[in-house]
């Protein structure tokens, strides 16, 4: 898991330099909702809840 | 198909949607204005022939010079390799909890390559981006057909392409690059797969976290299936990202210390060699280029206002935007090693090289 939130990471991290490069709304509706999916996850990441994996 | 799987379909053709109306078509009308000669700023021109935020000089010493070409050739591809990311992670999220499209994915031959490029052609992106988006979907399963068939009919079928070509150069230059585009796709991707060792092409990575999307999830509500969809969309993204962000910093590098070797200016010194002569050095150059969507038409107007005839435009427009140094190093390990990615290579400069062949002797029918 640790892995996986690490490469959103680097994915917003990538969309943040794609929306430096050029401010497109198509861009900024998915990194809004990239951003409060990562929240989501990790508040389950946190809580407890991926411990299995 | 349950609830999910439409949830997660529809977030698939969204993503498509919103990347092409809201990025790829507005990105594409600049560039054919470029190409068009009616560009407000064609000083700020760089070594694709399209605006760049790093001029690569003379003066330039060669790091300087591949990292400035790094960094124009990475913005080029920014907003199509992040969508590649999304569309290819929503892919694969659909193809991990529905079974039918997985079956879709797994066909070989000619059906298999044929399906890819069918599933490649509406992305409407180039070689590099396709293959980032080829290689999340079909990371877990998947045959080398497909994932071959979505990164050439991305590329080779784009259709604003075909038409903006068609607008500038001769049609024996278009009727060419169709030719040996659709011969890449039906003949010499089934034709390689085989090559690839039984069982190496799948799974490209292994994590538990997607073994889970699998699972049917009991779908308790509306809200909660589209918050389970959206969460493993993200997963999807993440354990991608964490595997093809760095191999395209790779890749781009690559493709940067090849270009600068090659700058623009060396094609005003070959224009005077034989013509076959001519063909095969463009179309070694234009083969181990991995150029974004679009700039092989660019890079074929250089040539076109050098006064290079339709044959080595051809080997251009074919060979550039086709499997390059990029997507070497992005496929290579679905493909079971270099081999397979390699002897794909040598096929495309042949091919280039057939290509602009063939636009010579067809320039006299036009």
């Amino acid at each position: 898991m640790t892995k996986t939130i690490l490469g959103i990471i680097l994915f917003l991290v990538q969309i943040g330099l794609a929306l430096f490069y050029n401010q497109t709304v198509d861009l900024i509706y998915i990194a809004v909702f990239a951003v409060l999916t990562f929240v989501y996850i990790l508040y389950k990441y946190f809580t407890g809840k991926y411990k299995a994996v | 198909m349950n609830k999910e799987n439409v949830i997660k379909l529809v977030m698939l053709l969204a993503f498509l949607a919103l990347f092409l109306q809201g990025s790829r078509f507005k990105a594409e009308a600049k560039k054919v204005v470029c190409v068009e000669g009616k560009c407000q700023k064609p000083h700020d021109h760089g070594e694709l022939n399209f605006h760049e935020r790093f001029h690569v000089t003379q003066a330039d010493i060669y790091p300087t010079a591949v990292l400035k070409s790094c960094a124009n050739f990475w913005e080029a591809n920014a907003t199509g390799m992040t969508f590649a990311v999304i569309i290819g992670a929503a892919a694969l999220s659909l193809a991990l909890s529905y079974k039918k499209f997985d079956v879709l994915l797994q066909l070989k031959g000619v059906k298999g390559a044929t399906i890819g490029s069918i599933i490649g052609m509406p992305l409407n992106m180039c070689a590099n981006c396709s293959a980032v988006t080829s290689m999340s979907l079909t990371s877990q399963t998947g045959s080398s057909e497909t994932s071959l068939g979505i990164i050439m009919g991305g590329v080779l079928l784009n259709f604003i392409g075909i038409v903006t070509m068609f607008g500038i150069f001769s049609p024996a230059v278009v009727i060419s690059r169709i030719v040996f585009s659709i011969l890449m796709i039906t003949v010499v991707v089934p034709f390689v797969s085989k090559m690839v060792a039984p069982g190496v092409e799948s799974p490209v990575m292994k994590t538990a976290l997607l073994d889970q999307i699998t699972c049917h999830f009991p779908e308790k509500s509306f809200p909660a299936t589209i918050l389970k969809s959206f969460e493993d969309w993200m997963i999807s993204v993440g354990s991608i990202a964490i595997k093809l962000i760095p191999l395209m910093l790779l890749g781009t590098l690559i493709t940067s210390l090849f270009r600068v070797i090659f700058p623009n200016s060396y094609f005003e010194h070959i224009e005077s060699y034989s013509p076959i002569l001519v063909i095969v050095i463009i179309s070694f150059i234009a083969t181990l280029l991995s150029v974004p969507v679009l700039f092989e038409i660019l890079l074929g107007t250089v040539l076109l206002h050098l006064g290079f005839s339709n044959g080595p435009i051809a080997s251009m427009v074919f060979a550039a935007p086709a499997f390059g140094l990029f997507t070497v190093v992005l496929t290579r390990k679905k493909l079971g090693g270099l081999k397979v990615p390699v002897i794909l290579l040598v096929i495309t400069f042949l091919f280039a090289v057939g290509a602009g062949l063939l636009a010579d002797f067809l320039t006299k029918f036009f």
